[in-house]
């Protein structure tokens, strides 16, 4: 007989209450790992979004660049527009390799003339956008002939939406002021996985929509890429020079929205801080608990000659188990419901960036146990005050 | 003496009070449970402290078992006094004797061979192949090693609880009214199981109870009245 036995069959006679108490460690654990697991995650996805990209600046119309750049990544509608009088102007400075006029626009299948009912981003492009997006591969067919070709490239997980194949003419809706306008184009090619918005997306070439839509003259950014050699940074203060023209380089980019995440993050954190004196209090009071109600038992057991280093050895072996396997259950929590957890997320992040963001981290997995059982095991040390002063005599003298 | 020492002490030893006295208030009222007591146990013998509730037998057990502190007066084992301990000494003082109460405070989710074996894991001792079954056996409850408290009558769950003051081979075994919860014929086998332990193992038997016919079947018995013996 042991005392890690007489307190695991401690733990089992009160189940409802170990279970509960259970139940509120693994909370606890799940929210910190999980915020944890997908700060980490967030982080990862959105350096593997903006590293793959042959785009150094984005030039955009006045206004927050960087919700800008967001929003044009994940087919947001930003305010205001450039021309292509400034499109001119920034291919014609001599460091700019390529500059590439990007419009887009909301639109939908047209459901009476293709199967689905399937609303994404619809982007305007020019055939050297291609360059600029060295990950793009074409799963099935080739890029557009021209920049006024009618013609339609389709993201891989949009060409499984729509269920369309090369060849098949497909029609979209967009409006055109108050008017629903529906065009028509060839779908030419479907483009793999990426791994990025673009698998949602529909392309089309830049010239043709500006005949076909109010905007006439109008881009909403220039994706720039400067030419070997160069500064990216000077060109981007040089083409900020520009008249309504802000610029962004990537990595600024990359780095506000890294920092935007950061800041929320530690807001979360703040409330993860009450979270976790809330769970502490918790267990605190739940084994205040314990102790109070077997002031007899423990009595009984000074009694036989138990001395008070083994009856707090008692009561932390308790608590540690507790907290281990509560730590234990809150990560298997956190890991097994990261999918909705992440569809929560991105119903409220509009431009989260695609791809897993839930990271599994072995080394966060064990810092969350240990600190949990660190914590718990400290909290233990709460109701051994109780414990030091029960007199066996007063436990006797009671009954 | 040490504790190490009167563990190690294979012989029951002689216990002596001198003046023994015990108070405590309640409220502001001076209440004196134990008046001057003075006596002497000799060593293997079976002492009864006879009273009505309230007499101080009951107090003056706990002293000689450590359980309690005197406000006056001496305490002897084998002529060394026992002195003001610490609380963790007091303890380990605590294993060398064996108490058996009215309530018997078994530990309802262990076995009977798990509550017997629990005063071992304090001493960090291990219990010797066979010194369970024979322990039982001397209580007459080795048919039921497996049972849980909840499983067993009032008369086992008392002879549990004396083979458990047992299992640590106290020097003395002090009991507070062992039969107060038993019926009758229960409370006669409890002593007769007694006399039984007295005779084969040679253990100091120092009982309180208030039936003066079962205490008739002690060597010695100590009447006491408002604290004082008579």
């Amino acid at each position: 007989m042991t005392l890690f036995r007489l307190a695991f069959k401690n733990l089992w006679i009160r189940s409802t209450r170990t279970m509960l108490t259970l139940l509120g460690i693994s909370v606890v654990v799940a929210i910190f790992f999980s915020l944890f697991s997908f700060g980490k995650g967030y982080e990862k996805a959105l350096e593997g979004e903006f590293s793959s990209f042959g785009i150094h600046i984005l030039a955009v119309p006045k206004g927050c660049p960087y919700e800008a750049t967001s929003l044009l990544m994940h087919g947001g509608n930003i305010e205001g527009s450039l021309s292509m009088k400034q499109l001119e102007e920034i291919r014609q400075h001599p460091q700019v390799k390529i500059a590439s006029p990007l419009y887009n626009r909301h639109t939908k299948i047209n459901p009476d003339l293709n199967p689905g009912n399937f609303e994404t981003a619809l982007y305007a492009i020019e055939t050297d956008l291609f360059d600029l997006k060295p990950f793009w591969e074409f799963k099935e067919g080739r890029p557009f002939e021209s920049n006024d070709a009618k013609e339609v490239i389709l993201g891989h997980q949009a060409a499984q939406a729509v269920q369309a194949k090369i060849g098949d003419e497909l029609a979209f809706i967009v409006h055109k002021g108050e008017d629903k306008l529906t065009i028509k184009g060839t779908l030419v090619g479907i483009l793999n996985i990426t791994g990025t918005s673009d698998d949602n997306f529909i392309f089309i070439p830049f010239a043709w929509i500006q005949e076909l839509v109010e905007d006439r003259d109008i881009i909403k950014a220039v994706a720039v890429q400067t030419m070997q050699g160069s500064t990216i940074a000077d060109v981007s203060m040089d083409l900020s020079l520009l008249r309504d023209v802000q610029t962004v380089t990537f990595r600024q980019a990359q780095y506000t929205l890294q920092q935007l995440l950061d800041t929320t993050r530690q807001l979360l954190q703040i409330a993860l801080v009450f979270t976790l004196l809330l769970g502490l209090i918790g267990l605190i009071n739940t084994m205040f608990m314990s102790v109070e109600e077997r002031k007899k038992e423990i009595g009984m057991l000074k009694a036989l000659g138990a001395q008070n280093r083994q009856l707090v050895q008692l009561i932390i072996t308790e608590t540690v188990f507790l907290v281990f396997m509560g730590s234990i259950l809150g990560i298997l929590w956190s890991v097994g419901l990261s999918n909705s957890i992440e569809a929560g997320i991105r119903a409220l992040i509009e431009s989260a960036p695609p791809g897993k963001l839930s990271y599994f981290s072995w080394p966060i997995a064990f810092l969350t146990v240990g600190g949990a059982v660190i914590a718990g095991g400290l909290s233990a040390l709460f109701p051994t005050g109780i414990l030091l002063n029960i007199s066996p005599l007063e436990v006797i003298r009671n009954e | 003496m040490s504790n190490k020492q009167l563990q190690q002490k294979k012989a029951s030893p002689e216990i002596r009070l001198e003046n023994v006295s015990k108070y405590y208030y309640r409220g502001t009222e001076e209440v004196h449970a134990v008046a001057g007591v003075s006596l002497r146990v000799k060593p293997a013998s079976f002492l009864c402290l006879v009273g009505a509730s309230g007499s101080g037998k009951s107090t003056l057990l706990h002293m000689i078992g450590c359980l309690d502190y005197p406000t006056n007066g001496k305490i002897f084992i084998d002529e060394v006094e026992v002195p003001n301990l610490e609380k963790r000494r007091i303890n380990l003082r605590r294993s060398t004797f064996g108490y058996v109460f009215q309530q018997f405070f078994l530990i309802p989710t262990l076995s009977v061979e798990e509550n017997v074996l629990l005063p071992l894991s304090f001493s960090h001792k291990k219990a010797k192949p066979g010194e369970v079954d024979k322990i039982l056996s001397l209580v007459h409850l080795e048919h039921r090693k497996k049972h849980r408290p909840s499983q067993l009558s009032g008369g086992e769950m008392q002879r549990v609880a004396i083979a458990r003051a047992l299992m640590n081979d106290p020097l003395v075994l002090i009991a507070d009214e062992p039969t107060g919860n038993l019926d009758s014929h229960n409370s006669e086998e409890m002593f007769n199981l007694f006399l039984e332990l007295n005779k084969s193992t040679g253990k100091t038997l120092i009982c309180a109870t208030h039936n003066m016919e079962l205490a008739q079947k002690a060597q010695q018995i100590l009447t006491m009245k408002d604290g004082k013996l008579l």
